[in-house]
């Protein structure tokens, strides 16, 4: 997702069924320093969306046809929208469906009939956060919503670490790691609640791992953790306390759903020889793959250079 | 159900302005609204002519949501009641447990018919400026 540059007025999409919103609105917010975009459909308002840079969307919940917590649910269901932030409008009361809706991502709520400077002003909160994200997401290789290094970030300091072992002979060590079962986590519970997992997992990660560290996100639901300094046993040892951590953490809401995590790691004592920033990668990538097919839940850790495989169980 | 008619000139004493008539941004918005006004109105009625609660229902809603915003707060109130009455008779044909009834109830109808026609006399009432 590409960030508007300054000169370019952020898009608000609204969409509500009600034509008298629409009205309303494009009156109420003429001054402010945004484009509006309206539609009355939320199959619209999908498409839209995902085809336009949006800086925020204004939602309705009491539609026809599609209502606006299915519309919610799909924005943060492509990876296009689900940073895009959702404000919820709604004529419905009660505190469940504000529950419902924060809970499935949205960035905040009001209720109709709204007071209009509330609604300005929290049009404008929304979109100063989502600048703000998408400021820092460029400038640092910063993952948003993590934190951590993103993959860029990730593939540069990957490179100069390689390249001070193969100079210094210094030992390295690389840990892939990855969410077990994942993709049944966004199903079951919904992205928002990945979402969460995710950010366990990055907190974890910072907490268990040294000053000289490294931990990245990799992909999806990927993590990377470079560890200079260290070869494959310690490197492994490592991964062991964080697959154990995390196989600690409770969820309030969900207790009964653990969440664990396979780790594969690949390192070195000193020389890695010619072995290339990517196959060594590779390895450690083949090491995860091994610590899945063997149950999950487990650290697989190897010398890149010929040695046995050593398996830690979790 | 027919609905008694209000001749608009019936209580000039009793007009109403929106909030917002003096608000340069608004002033388009609210002469649109209340010119669109007859129009709905007459919807309603035939609405409720036919028996179409959904329809009706339907009427309310909008009005309810577009009312206040438009400087009407009271509008907005009262077709909220008559969407409520709707609601709570149970009579619509989506409501889900509606049994099939030849005729609705006549204390039902009494009820959304008086709830209506104050509606329709608010209606009666509101001028832009």
């Amino acid at each position: 997702m590409t960030t508007n540059t300054n000169d370019k007025l952020p898009i608000v999409l609204l969409v509500d069924d009600s034509i008298d919103v629409h009205r309303l609105l494009q009156a109420r917010l003429k001054h402010e320093q945004i484009k509006l975009m309206g539609t009355t459909k939320g199959a619209e308002a999908l498409e839209i969306a995902e085809r336009l840079s949006v800086g925020c969307i204004l939602l309705d919940l009491d539609m026809p046809e599609m209502d606006g917590f299915e519309v919610l649910r799909a924005l943060k269901e492509r990876a296009a929208t689900s940073n895009v932030p959702v404000i919820v409008l709604s004529g419905l009361q009660g505190s469940e469906d504000k529950v419902t809706a924060f809970d499935l991502g949205a960035a905040d709520y009001v209720t109709k009939p709204f007071d209009l400077s509330e609604l300005r002003a929290r049009l404008r909160a929304s979109l100063r956060l989502h600048q703000l994200v998408n400021l820092l997401s460029d400038r640092a290789d910063v993952d948003g919503l993590t934190g951590l290094g993103n993959r860029a970030h990730f593939n540069k300091r990957w490179a100069e670490k390689v390249a001070e072992c193969k100079r210094y002979g210094h030992a390295l060590s690389l840990a892939m790691c990855d969410v077990d079962f994942f993709k049944k986590i966004n199903d079951t519970y919904g992205h928002p609640a990945g979402d969460e997992v995710l950010q366990r997992v990055s907190g974890l990660l910072q907490a268990e791992c040294r000053e000289p560290d490294v931990p990245c996100r990799y992909g999806g639901e990927e993590f990377a953790l470079i560890m200079p300094n260290t070869n494959a046993a310690d490197g492994a040892k490592v991964a062991e306390r964080i697959r154990e951590a995390m196989s600690q953490v409770a969820f309030p809401r969900h207790p009964e759903h653990k969440i664990t995590i396979s780790i594969g790691v690949a390192g070195c004592d000193s020389t890695c020889g010619e072995m290339s920033g990517e196959k060594w990668l590779e390895i450690a990538d083949q090491n995860l793959y091994q610590a899945k097919r063997s149950g999950r839940n487990r650290v697989v850790a190897s010398n890149i250079t010929p040695a046995p495989v050593m398996k830690l169980a979790g | 159900m027919t609905p008694r008619s209000h001749p608009p000139s019936a209580q000039p004493k009793g007009l109403i302005l929106s909030e917002f008539r003096g608000d340069p941004d608004m002033v388009e918005m609210v002469e649109l609204f209340v010119n669109e006004l007859p129009e709905r109105i007459k919807a309603m009625q035939e609405a409720a002519t036919e028996n179409n609660f959904d329809a009706l229902k339907r009427h309310a809603h909008q009005l309810k949501g577009a009312g206040g915003g438009y400087g009407f707060p009271m509008l907005s109130t009262v077709a909220g009641a008559l969407e409520d009455a709707i609601t709570r008779s149970g009579i619509e044909t989506t409501s889900a447990s509606r049994s099939p009834q030849a005729t609705p109830d006549e204390q039902v109808l009494t009820k959304i018919r008086q709830d209506l026609d104050e509606l329709l006399l608010l209606c009666g009432r509101v001028r832009a400026a």
